[in-house]
């Protein structure tokens, strides 16, 4: 039994790891694939969020930012290697996170939604004004090449096995925190919050935390995305993008990891399928949302017992 | 020895007075009830008792020490432990699962220990499991532990309840009408189970309708009325008592 799962990881593993150089004359497709990365790794991170603790987060994109604008700030202007304004970055969207986190003991549903939306306009309005600091509209451009450990990362190729490794990374600290008392307590605090803080679960610090480190993801994923476009512009981090990423953990499956990849593949082949209609596609894209919801409240893959 | 004692506990609500100036004491090992009409208080009381409300006036004492105003889920890793009146299991997730979010605060694992240390983390959550695992076989639930626990009858779920509350390891076990919605076989077997765990050193707190089930299980007997204590005594006394007699079937000032 364990061998078998063994071998299907290492075939999986395998699989991934041809991917890119099987696409090698593809960079359009390889692109849209490390794109993809980014979302599910943002994703990952809102799906904690949202689907085990409950919390509805329109704010997702200006951590994202945040964590975009830091590597870029830090890399283009002072110097640093990208290994430490990763986790620098990481660390500055889980901080913003534990911040924006605190009115949750006091504020709740739709108003601490609210709060989000709020958020995520201030650090846009803020991107674009502050031009000394962000580069206003034009954004912070000649981002350098990263280097890891010695290895030069240019090429898509480059660029596809880096975010798998942070993907993975994503993946695994998640599964382990999910896996133990932690996990749990979310779960019972988006179940019942009464009665989880009967429990003995300190709810209100459970929810600034769960809220933290979703974040914090979301600043990885924005280090990389710095990186990989080597210019950060405040359109990149809209409500619309939020919005997104709260359609992809929908359309996944809340309260699932593994179905939040199936909703961000779903979602990204529905959007690149979708370019001809031009502005059609956000109307499309509601409509898909409208029939999953309809038909598949819990998700495409989400669990069968999650029926809020 | 004195587990819990309370001292002119008052609760308001706007104009209303839920509990008025309660004063109580549970004695270590006791089952002690609660009964009172609808509207008198009792569930107020329980509220008090495990965090939910603040009182607006009076003390709670806990093994001696003051608990007033703590919330509650410190409360519980003090080692009090409730159920809800009207059921509120985890539904929507397993059996096992209810019970091991119950123990939360008797599973001495750590983020640091999650991240850095995996398989030790691993190795705390597996104990938690097991220890879970044999309180699901004091109530015969064990082939049930990965259902879905809105799959169990209405008994099963109640018995859930109170083996997620033991799952914290109380000293004291507060229950809010445990037998509500039982059949009466499941009454039974209900009893004899707080009758085991009051052997294995629980006290216990019950606030119950069924006038049978408190009066065979119960020690001691507080009755509410209009958020006051209105008796205090044996089963026996209580029921032969007149006035508790009166508020029960209800007379004037009552209605």
């Amino acid at each position: 039994m364990q061998n078998k799962r063994a071998y299907v990881y290492g075939g999986l593993l395998l699989v991934l790891i041809a991917v890119p150089f099987a696409l090698s004359e593809e960079p359009y497709l390889l692109a849209i694939i490390n794109f993809t990365i980014v979302y599910a790794i943002l994703c990952l991170g809102l799906n904690l969020i949202l689907g085990y603790a409950g919390l509805l987060s329109l704010g997702h994109a200006a951590f994202y930012g945040i964590g975009a604008y830091a590597t870029a700030i830090l890399m283009a202007r002072h110097g640093f290697g990208f290994l430490p304004a990763l986790v620098i970055s990481g660390l500055l969207a889980l901080l913003m996170g534990f911040v924006l986190g605190l009115p949750t003991r006091k504020v709740r549903g739709d108003y601490f939604c609210l709060l989000t939306i709020a958020f995520g306009e201030i650090f846009r309005l803020v991107s674009q004004a502050w031009i000394d600091f962000t580069g206003g509209a034009m954004g912070i451009v000649g981002i350098p090449i990263p280097n890891v450990l010695g290895w030069q990362i240019t090429s898509e190729t480059d660029f596809y096995l880096l975010g798998m490794v942070l993907l993975l990374f994503t993946y695994v600290t998640l599964r382990m925190l999910i896996a133990s008392k932690y996990g749990r307590a979310f779960i019972a605090i988006r179940e019942d919050e009464l009665a989880a803080s009967v429990m003995g679960i300190n709810t209100s610090s459970y929810k600034i935390l769960i809220f933290s480190i979703g974040c914090f993801y979301a600043g990885l994923a924005g280090s990389y995305l710095a990186v990989y476009q080597t210019t950060v512009t405040p359109s990149n981090f809209r409500l619309e993008e939020s919005c997104l990423m709260i359609i992809m953990v929908i359309v996944g499956g809340m309260g699932r990891l593994e179905a939040t990849f199936a909703g961000v593949a779903l979602m990204t082949i529905a959007i690149e399928f979708l370019r001809p209609f031009a502005e059609y596609r956000l109307l499309l894209i509601g409509a898909i949302m409208i029939l999953v919801l309809l038909f598949r409240p819990q998700g495409v893959f989400g669990d069968s017992s999650f029926r809020d | 020895m004195v587990l819990l004692e309370t001292k002119h506990v008052t609760k308001r609500f706007g104009g209303v007075t839920a509990v008025k100036s309660v004063s109580i004491t549970v004695n270590q090992g006791e089952i002690v009830g609660m009964i009172g009409p609808n509207g008198s208080g009792k569930t107020s009381f329980v509220n008090l008792l495990s965090g939910i409300y603040k009182s607006d006036s009076g003390d709670i004492f806990f093994e001696g020490e003051r608990i007033t105003g703590l919330p509650s889920h410190l409360i519980t890793q003090r080692g009090i432990a409730r159920t809800f009146q009207n059921l509120r299991v985890f539904s929507n997730i397993s059996v096992l699962d209810n019970l091991l979010i119950g123990r939360h605060c008797k599973i001495n694992n750590s983020l640091l220990t999650v991240y850095l240390n995996p398989s030790a983390s691993r190795r705390i959550e597996k104990d938690a499991e097991a220890v879970v695992r044999s309180l699901l076989e004091m109530v015969n639930l064990s082939s049930r532990g990965n259902d879905f626990a809105r799959n169990l009858p209405y008994g099963s779920q109640r018995l859930l309840e109170i083996c997620r509350a033991l799952a914290s390891e109380p000293k004291l076990l507060l229950l809010d009408e445990p037998c509500a919605g039982m059949n009466p076989s499941e009454v039974e077997s209900l009893s004899a189970f707080l009758k085991i765990l009051q052997k294995r050193g629980t006290t216990i707190f019950i606030i119950e309708h069924n006038i049978k089930f408190i009066m065979s299980i119960a020690e001691r007997i507080l009755v509410m009325n209009a958020g006051e204590k209105f008796r205090e005594g044996v089963p026996r006394a209580i029921q032969n008592d007149p006035q508790v007699q009166k508020i029960y079937l209800g007379d004037e000032e009552e209605s």
